[in-house]
């Protein structure tokens, strides 16, 4: 059997992993958002405040407080259609400081000195079950035509638009959904730890699907799952360094970057272990 | 019916028999009592948990070279949570689920105290904290103990204090509206402490652990033109608060509790702290044997400096730890642990009268420590107490 | 109060500038966001607090060595994080120096220890009142550095050769290399530049709020990009002036309404800017490069 504090790094992978899967979809539209950890505040408070104050279930509090991150993504990518590049990951970044600035100062969830309250919800069967659910999102998405048109904005917006994508629209979607589902990350967190505040939702939270995403590959959803799990194990395996630890990890994100700008997983390679794997197990994929 | 009376007698004789001698030392099982602590060893409470750490050390040391605890050395897994309260948990999470320990020394923070506790009814292990301060948190668990004074107790005979020796008349309170105990002092201890000794609260400012910059607060108190100046806050910015007051031509004096009554405090500040009156909850210079004994040992191995009472009461916490596994049935078998956990729970709940380094520990019926708090002022960039 | 208040927020000020400067220059020529200068700065502040503390009591040399140490290690970075990176993703190097980042961070905690420290008292503190002001020594000082600083800087680019050729390759690299700019030298003296200015910016910090620890990079260095923005990516009067403005702002925030509200006036100023303004506060150039 597992260990039961193995059993808490798969958690915290399994959450990771979703959280890489929310930066993919805007991602995959070419639109790199640093501001994941707001969505992730709003989905960890709304669900919370749902749980702890109001006595909800928490299916139903987890699907409201994911809901809540969609629509304020869809109000956020709104403006976000009109700036692109640098001045977008500035404005997202801004966005996630903006939201922790709000709870920082939202009495009802605690303010400055966090929320606590809410049941223990988040097992490892359920985190894995909701990450697998994702990342299946994830892979229909791409193979679909909504992925074509959000890779084809990606590649070039003008001649996407010129081909009859509805631009906007498909932005604004791959944006929301990103939203969701980092809200979805911070439901599960929040009824991981039992408690949230402010400062755990900063810029840190938002670079770090960033980091997973960049290091594991921006090319295939693959990329987000590789890099989310790499970068959460390599802290554990890295551990009997002691007070090096994070030293190294940072070298480490160097280094991969360096050797293979494109990251870890690519299209290529993505490729090379699909001929590996025999065509039935494909079959679930389909 | 014989029977029964003589079932009582018996159990009666035994109970008076365990209480006066303890547990035989043959009686505990396996190679190690092992315990966890969760100090904060790095971040904003840096000093307190290396005080707590050097505490500990030195108590384990002293009780393994005695025999260790029923015969078993003692073994204390000491964790950083850089004193933030998501480490605080895992570390926590960590040391009972997978390092299996039997009880848990520390948090000293309020902020990590107050979110662990809450989760201890479902790991059904218990924590004893060696300094949180903010009051009322230790009701959240029977699981949740605090060998401490609440910061509602340290400040009392301090703001008394404070106020005859300056003539304080009114007061501006700064403090930390992100930290737990510096909020819940600025917010509530202090307003009610400072109202029932006359004391006219002309302004209540804030600001946030991770700010740098004072300048703001200290001017706009300033312009109010307080008596002094009360502080909810750790002595890192207690520190650059002083040092922007004196910057700023503030003369006033100041006063903290808690967080503040770190002798570090003092060497930050030196001249420009001079005077500060801080509400405390253990003396390290008390000239009692056990204490003096324990502050030479503690000065070896801390480049000289004098410990802060969550350093005093850590080396307390272990002593009274043993005590309570000698004296509560705990076996030390592995099948045991669940019911050793409660059987050191219920130890704990029954601590009274206990004579440490910090003076004589009785355990209230929410878990928290009782006793006199202890007055410091600086002088020569020393901490130094205050008789009343 | 006010008038003291505009004081402290200038001083603050004045040091977000200084950061921001390296940051707009190095975008300025790169085209690329810089996520550890934030660390530089913080390496700059422990240098400069180590000469001070144990070398010497003079803070002029705590600066000079602070400003050349950062220096090299701006060329350091961009050496392994930025220079093996050329013509990849432009997200790439993000990742590297965010990894930069927090190997600086891990190696200042490992070496200086994690606790705040501040400088020593050495500078003997002189109170000056000027009408309702009251001015420190150890501010006219800062001040002073700063301005001078800015002036440097902005001499060096409009007055030298070297400045020039920085300015040209930041308008269009591939011309500049046309017309014989040497394009890799300009990035190195870019970075050189750069890093000075965060190093010198660490030793005003340290100076000033006696707040010097391992993290102090992250919070600064976000305030720096935010300083970036309002000013005009790539712009330098507009970096000094929006440093202005946001110290101001977040000072009058916390005298006027409450602490908690101090990075709110930072990053909705951020929302406005580029929702209305995007070419900054002067709005002398725009430069977009997606």
């Amino acid at each position: 059997m597992l260990g039961p504090y193995f059993e808490d790094v798969l958690v915290q992978l399994g959450i990771n992993v979703i959280l890489a899967l929310s930066l993919y979809f805007p991602l995959s539209a070419g639109q790199l958002s640093l501001g994941q950890g707001g969505f992730m505040a709003i989905g960890a408070y709304a669900s919370s405040w749902l749980t702890a104050a109001q006595g909800w279930p928490w299916p139903a509090a987890f699907a409201l407080g994911t809901a809540a991150a969609a629509g304020v993504g869809a109000l956020v990518g709104l403006p976000a259609l009109r700036v692109r590049g640098i001045y977008l990951v500035l404005m997202t970044m801004a966005f996630g400081e903006i939201v922790r600035v709000f709870f920082l100062n939202f009495e009802p969830t605690g303010a400055a000195q966090g929320f606590r309250g809410m049941p223990f919800v988040t097992t490892l069967p359920l985190v894995a079950a909701l990450a697998l659910v994702v990342a299946v999102l994830a892979a229909r998405t791409a193979s679909s035509r909504v992925g074509r048109a959000f890779a084809a904005i990606k590649r070039d917006e003008l001649a996407a638009e010129v081909i009859g994508i509805d631009v906007t629209r498909a932005k604004l979607v791959s944006f929301s959904v990103g939203a969701a589902v980092a809200g979805l990350a911070g439901a599960l967190w929040a009824h991981y730890v039992q408690f949230i505040e402010p400062e755990e939702f900063g810029f840190h939270r938002s670079v770090m699907p960033f980091t997973f995403v960049v290091v594991g590959g921006l090319e295939t959803y693959w990329g987000a799952l590789v890099g989310a799990a790499a970068l959460t194990l390599l802290p554990e395996w890295l551990r009997f360094l002691k007070e090096w630890r994070l030293a190294l990890y940072g070298v480490a994100m160097l280094v991969v970057m360096v050797v293979r700008p494109q990251g870890l997983v690519d299209h290529r390679l993505v490729e090379a272990v699909r001929r590996l794997v025999p065509r039935p197990l494909k079959e679930g994929a389909r | 019916m014989r029977y029964r009376w003589l079932c009582v007698v018996v159990m009666a004789i035994a109970v008076v028999g365990l209480l006066a001698r303890g547990v035989p030392a043959a009686g505990l099982g396996g190679k190690a009592v092992k315990l966890g602590a969760i100090y904060s060893i790095t971040g904003k409470g840096a000093e307190w948990g290396e005080h707590s750490k050097i505490a500990t050390e030195i108590a384990v040391e002293e009780i393994n070279r005695a025999g260790g605890i029923g015969g078993v050395p003692v073994e204390v897994s000491i964790q950083d949570t850089g004193t933030e309260v998501g480490p605080a948990i895992s570390l926590a999470r960590k040391l009972i689920l997978e390092d299996k320990v039997l009880a848990i020394l520390g948090p000293c923070f309020s902020s990590e105290f107050e979110a662990l506790a809450p989760l201890l009814d479902r790991l059904k292990t218990m924590i004893v904290s060696q300094c949180s301060a903010k009051p009322g948190i230790s009701a959240l668990s029977t699981w949740a103990f605090r060998n401490t004074l609440t910061s509602d107790k340290q400040l009392d005979p301090a703001i008394k204090i404070w106020k005859d020796r300056y003539g304080v008349k009114s007061a501006v309170i700064i403090y930390d509206s992100a930290d737990a105990v510096s909020a819940a002092e600025g917010s509530k201890v202090l307003p009610a402490l400072l109202k029932k000794y006359g004391v006219e609260v002309k302004e209540v400012l804030t600001y946030q652990t991770k700010d740098i910059d004072f300048s703001a607060q200290i001017t706009k108190a300033k312009s109010v033109n307080p008596d002094g100046i009360a502080l909810g806050a750790c002595y890192q910015q207690a520190a650059n608060i002083v040092r922007e007051a004196r910057k700023q031509g503030m003369k006033q004096p100041f006063l903290g509790s808690a967080c503040v009554g770190s002798p570090e405090f003092a060497k930050l500040t030196g001249q420009e702290g001079e005077g500060t009156i801080i509400g405390s909850a253990g003396w390290p210079d008390d000239p009692k044997p056990k204490t003096a004994a324990f502050l030479k040992k503690f000065m070896e191995r801390s480049g000289g400096k004098k410990p802060n009472y969550g350093g005093m009461r850590s080396y307390d916490n272990v002593y009274i730890m043993k005590h309570v596994i000698e004296t509560s049935g705990v076996t030390n078998k592995p099948g045991d642990l669940e019911a050793d956990r409660a059987r050191i729970r219920e130890g704990w709940s029954k601590v009274k009268d206990f004579d440490g380094i910090t003076g004589l520990t009785t355990i209230d019926a929410n878990g928290d420590g009782t006793g006199k708090a202890t007055v410091l002022t600086v002088k020569d960039s020393q901490l130094v107490k205050v008789e009343y | 109060m006010l008038a003291q208040q505009l004081v402290n927020g200038v001083m603050l000020g004045a040091v977000y500038a200084l950061i921001a400067i390296g940051y707009t220059l190095i975008f300025g020529v790169l085209g690329m966001l810089h996520l550890a200068h934030g660390e530089v700065f913080m390496i700059g502040a422990f240098v400069g607090l180590v000469v001070a503390t144990h070398l010497s009591g003079n803070v002029m040399l705590a600066l000079a060595a602070a400003m050349l140490a950062t220096g090299l290690l701006g060329l350091l970075i961009e050496r392994v994080a930025f220079r093996p990176l050329r013509g990849a993703h432009h997200l790439a190097p993000l990742a590297t120096t965010i990894g930069a980042g927090i190997a600086l961070q891990e190696t200042a905690r490992w070496y200086f220890g994690p606790e705040q420290q501040g400088f020593p008292a050495t500078i003997t503190l002189t109170l000056w009142e000027v009408g309702p002001l009251r001015v420190s020594s150890v501010q006219v000082f800062i001040l002073a550095a700063a301005l001078a600083l800015m002036a440097a800087v902005h001499l060096f680019l409009a007055r030298t050769r070297a400045g020039r050729a920085v300015r040209a390759t930041a308008e269009d690299p591939a011309v500049a290399g046309l017309l014989g700019v040497n394009v890799e030298a300009v990035i190195l003296i870019t970075f050189f530049v750069a890093s000075t200015l965060a190093g010198a910016a660490g030793v005003l910090v340290g100076l000033a709020y006696n707040s010097v620890h391992p993290f102090i990079g992250v919070q600064m260095g976000i305030k720096g990009l935010v300083v970036m923005l309002l000013g005009g990516l790539g712009n330098v009067p507009g970096a000094m002036l929006g440093g202005v403005v946001l110290g101001v702002l977040e000072v009058l925030g916390v005298a006027y309404l409450a602490s908690s509200y101090r990075d709110a006036f930072a990053f909705g100023a951020v929302m406005v800017i580029l929702l209305w303004r995007p070419e900054g506060l002067l709005g002398l150039r725009v430069q977009r490069r997606d």
